[in-house]
Order: C-alpha cells, then sequence, then structure tokens
C-alpha cells in the first residue's frame, strides 16, 4: 500500500486466510476497497508444482491488477 | 475532567448493566470489566498529573494513537488502582522507547507472543506486588491487572482484535498480560535493574515479549552445575520451531528459591552463571533441520555444527523469583519484536513533569 | 421512572474514517517494464512470485526483474529498501501469506 502511495503500481497476494486481516487493516487505514490477490493458504509448505499451478492461476489477476488496477 | 475528554454518555439502569454494555461495544477480553466512569478516568489520571489528551505514544503503522484518557480508561476496566497506573504507564513508556510498531508486527504475526512487565524497586512493596509465592498467577490485584490493562490497551487502542489483526493461530496464556517483581528481598544477587544502568533504590519496569513459560526442576539434582545443566537444556528444546531463528531470542531464567540457595552457597554470581548457561544452552544444526526449524538437507559437518540459542551471556537474563513451597525454577524465552527494556517508574507527578 | 445516567470514556482509538488514496497510475502493457519482486520473507514467497514473473515475462516480454526482501512479513518497507524498490520499478508483484 505505501508503494502505491508512492506512485508504483503494485500487485498484492495475500493467502486467503488472512483475507479479514487484509479487510481489516485496510478499513483501519481508511481505505477499505484497497485492491489485492487471493492465493490458497497455506503456502509455505507446498511443492514445486503446486506452487507453479499457483502461478499459473494469478499471473492474469497479477497483470489486471498491475494494469488496470482491479484484481 | 478536564478538556479533551471524549465521554459518551450512556443511560443504564446500573452499574451491571454498564459492564454489560462494554460487552456490548467489544470493549471486553471476555471476561467482565470495570465501566470505565469519567470519575474513575479521572482519578487514574489525577493520580499521575496526566492530562487526558496528553500523547503517550503511537502505533504508526496503525494510525493509532494512546492518550492518556485512553491508557486510563483501559486501567480502569482492567480493574487497576490508580497507584498501579505509573506501573503501566512505564511499560507503555518501555514500549515506545523501543518501537511501538512491534504491537503490530506481534499481533499480525500467527504466532502468539505475549508481555511480561518485571518490576523492580520499592514500587513492588507500595502498590503489594507479589514476587515470591505462585509469582506467574498470583492473585494480588497489582499482578492480575496491570498486564490486563496492557492487552486491552492493544486490543481497543491499537486494534489487535481476534480474527482480524490479532491472528495468533494457537494463542497462547500469556497474552492476557503477566506481571511480577523479583524477589529482591531474598535473592544472593543484587537486583536486576543494577545490571541496566539503575540504582537498586530505582524501581523500575522491565519489559518484553515472550512465550509461554516452562518450569525447570532438576529434583535430585545434586550440585550447582545440574541446575544450570538442566536450565540449558530446557533452553535448546524450550519453544523449538516457533520462531525462525534461534540466536535472535534472549532468555529469562527466574530462579526459584531453593535453586539459587544452592547457587549462592555454591559462590556462584550471575555472569559466571549466565556464561555457564550460555555455552550449554546449544543445538547442532542437524537437528534444527529435522526438526523442521531450519530449511534444506541435512550435509556435511551439520551433526557437529552448534547453534547458539542466545547471542551472547548477556541475553539470559536471570532473575530470582518464586516460592519457598518447592524446588522449581521457571524459564521464559524472550522473542519476537521486544527485547527486555527497563524504563524508571515515575510514580508522583513531580517525578513525570520533571522528565 | 427516569434511567440513571452513567457517563463512560470511550476507551478506543481513533478512527480515522476514509483516508482514500488515487491508486497510482497504470502503465498501457507490461511490456519492457521493470518488475521488482518484493517477498514478504515467508517461505515460498521468492518461488511463487518469481514463478508469476517468468510467466509473464514468457507471454509480455517484462524488462529487468529485481528480488528483493522485507525485514518483517507484517511491517511496510523500511525507508532503505522502499527506496531501493523505487530505484528499480516500474511495477512491483508482493506477497505471500505464512
Amino acid at each position: 500500500m505505501t508503494l502505491e502511495q508512492d506512485g508504483i503500481p503494485t500487485a498484492t497476494i495475500i493467502t486467503d486466510v488472512f483475507a479479514t486481516t487484509a479487510k481489516g487493516y485496510m478499513a483501519m487505514l481508511g481505505v477499505p476497497d484497497f485492491p489485492y490477490l487471493m492465493c490458497a493458504h497455506p503456502i509455505t509448505s507446498v511443492g514445486a508444482a503446486e506452487l507453479d499451478a499457483r502461478a499459473r492461476a494469478l499471473a492474469p489477476a497479477v497483470r489486471r491488477l498491475l494494469l488496470e488496477g482491479r484484481p | 475532567m478536564t478538556d479533551g475528554s471524549r465521554a459518551t454518555q450512556i443511560e443504564v439502569p446500573d452499574t451491571l448493566d454498564a459492564i454489560e454494555e462494554c460487552h456490548r461495544r467489544g470493549w471486553s477480553d471476555g471476561l467482565p470489566v470495570i465501566p470505565p466512569t469519567a470519575a474513575r478516568v479521572s482519578a487514574m489520571l489525577d493520580h499521575v498529573g496526566l492530562a487526558p489528551a496528553h500523547v503517550l505514544g503511537e502505533v504508526p503503522v496503525r494510525r493509532r494513537v494512546l492518550t492518556g484518557e485512553r491508557a486510563a480508561a483501559n486501567a480502569v476496566m482492567a480493574g487497576c488502582l490508580p497507584e498501579h497506573f505509573p506501573v503501566l504507564l512505564a511499560a507503555l513508556e518501555a514500549l515506545f522507547e523501543h518501537d511501538a510498531n512491534i504491537v503490530h508486527e506481534i499481533s499480525a504475526a500467527t504466532n502468539a507472543p505475549g508481555f511480561l512487565v518485571l518490576v523492580n524497586g520499592p514500587v513492588r512493596q507500595r502498590i503489594a506486588l507479589a514476587c515470591t509465592d505462585n509469582v506467574l498467577s498470583a492473585t494480588n490485584r497489582a499482578n492480575a491487572t496491570i498486564g490486563r490493562a496492557l492487552r486491552l490497551i492493544f486490543m481497543n487502542v491499537f486494534e489487535s482484535r481476534q480474527g482480524v489483526l490479532d491472528r495468533a493461530c494457537m494463542g497462547s496464556l500469556s497474552k492476557s498480560g503477566v506481571c511480577f517483581g523479583e524477589d529482591e528481598e531474598r535473592s544472593p544477587w543484587p537486583p536486576l535493574q543494577t545490571t541496566r544502568g539503575f540504582t537498586a533504590a530505582d524501581s523500575t519496569v522491565t519489559m518484553m515479549s515472550i512465550q509461554d513459560p516452562e518450569m525447570v526442576g532438576n529434583r535430585y539434582g545434586r550440585t550447582a552445575e545440574s541446575i544450570m545443566d538442566a536450565v540449558a537444556d530446557s533452553i535448546a528444546t524450550h519453544g523449538l520451531g516457533v520462531h525462525f531463528t534461534f540466536m535472535e531470542n534472549a532468555w529469562l531464567w527466574l530462579v526459584g528459591h531453593w535453586h539459587a540457595e544452592m547457587l549462592a552457597r555454591a559462590g556462584w554470581d550471575r555472569p559466571r552463571m549466565q556464561r555457564y548457561v550460555f555455552e550449554r544452552a546449544w543445538r547442532s544444526r542437524a537437528d534444527l533441520k529435522r526438526l523442521g526449524m531450519m530449511r534444506g538437507e541435512i550435509v556435511g559437518d551439520d551433526a557437529t555444527a552448534r547453534v547458539p540459542a542466545a547471542a551472547s551471556p548477556d541475553d539470559i537474563l536471570i532473575v530470582k523469583a518464586g516460592g519457598d513451597s518447592g524446588i522449581y525454577s521457571t524459564l521464559i524465552k524472550i522473542y519476537i519484536g521486544m527485547p527486555a527494556t527497563t524504563v524508571r517508574v515515575r510514580e508522583s507527578p513531580t517525578e513525570r513533569s520533571s522528565r | 421512572m427516569t434511567q440513571p445516567t452513567v457517563r463512560l470514556v470511550d476507551p478506543t482509538g481513533a478512527h480515522p474514517g476514509d483516508r482514500r488514496f488515487p491508486l497510482a497510475p497504470r502503465p498501457r502493457d507490461l511490456r519492457g517494464k521493470r518488475v521488482v519482486l518484493l517477498d514478504n520473507s515467508k517461505a515460498n514467497a521468492e518461488p511463487i512470485l518469481r514463478a508469476i514473473a517468468k510467466i509473464l515475462d514468457e507471454e509480455f516480454g517484462l524488462g529487468e526483474v529485481v528480488h528483493l526482501t522485507k525485514h518483517s512479513a507484517s511491517l511496510p518497507p523500511r525507508p532503505e529498501l522502499a527506496a531501493e524498490v523505487r530505484r528499480h520499478a516500474d511495477v512491483v508483484i508482493t506477497g505471500v501469506g505464512d
């Protein structure tokens, strides 16, 4: 969010378990509709093939967020 | 009440209903709170000569400011008396002196560090703070309420709310805030604050973020070395895998009465004890990898490579506390965000204004 | 019958209300754009960010891709790191999880 405020288009990815946290944090800072992307949780223990699959699923939304400002 | 008050007026049939109103508004930690009436909050502030609008500090990353009034209101809710307020304010001062953003870091973590407010000096007697029997779970009002006030402040003022910005997965017992005093009167060693730039006559608070404590026995040990070996062994296994880097931790050894007695009889002073324990508190790199505490396969000299549990002997704090009914010590890991930070307790308005 | 009145002091923090800021201006496309992958220091954050960058690069031809790590998962980047990001980035992809 701070980088976005600095003028750099940013695609923020969080795992879904932290969705309420992200929404709570953004509401607390006064920007409740700040756009971000979600992927499945957890990510720490995931193997290479699954990581790649998630990256493939996320890539189009990352592009959209960087070029259009929406997830 | 002077200017700057944000008193809300509510109409309730009686005081017990005001307690329910506090629950309804989400101001409680799950237990009944004392309603923060304007009169009670004023009394808390007047005891230390603090203005309601005075800014004690802020958590910048959460855009939240702690005023005197908000601190006092949460202290009232926790059940603190005005005489407890200076100790709470000192704990908050330690937090802001270090880096208040750790409030965010600590609660947003999926880990569950709690807080310890360790008190030294004459203020302990003035507020009847337990330092001996049942020290970690004492029912003395000061012990029970000062840590609770901290938690209420984190929740109510800094928004560390469960499931939202408090993301503790398993939670911990010390998140409710632990407060007790060193048993200076029966300690064979100088009180802790004298090792941290203060005198024995100074009342101080040492604030730190901790993992839930662990008792250390050594029931059949016969030597001082045996006690210290047991403590070092506990350090090497305590809370493994809960924090990423073993060496970033510090440790607090609450030396129980009879352990202290044996150590003193054998002539051990604090610096020697710190060094002895530090040299023995390590785990092999192979073990840490095997137990999922470090990344990577076990290779080369991992089986013999020692990873120390602290950066230096000074990171093993030693304090005498606890009762004499049994033969135990307690080990506490200091981790994630708030290293032990000591500040002076300012009990009177004059002391406060002379800063 | 009139109710007794109790005056309670609000123990909660300030509510700053809506303080929206506009999103940064968006580039027209990703071709040749310099990308910073800012990982949040959690395990697997770097691999997944790199995988996403590789996929986007294959399809759209990104410019230089630089990987940086935050000191803390939950706190914003420190000023020195933020400056480093600004030096290298036309766009940033950041995350992920625990």
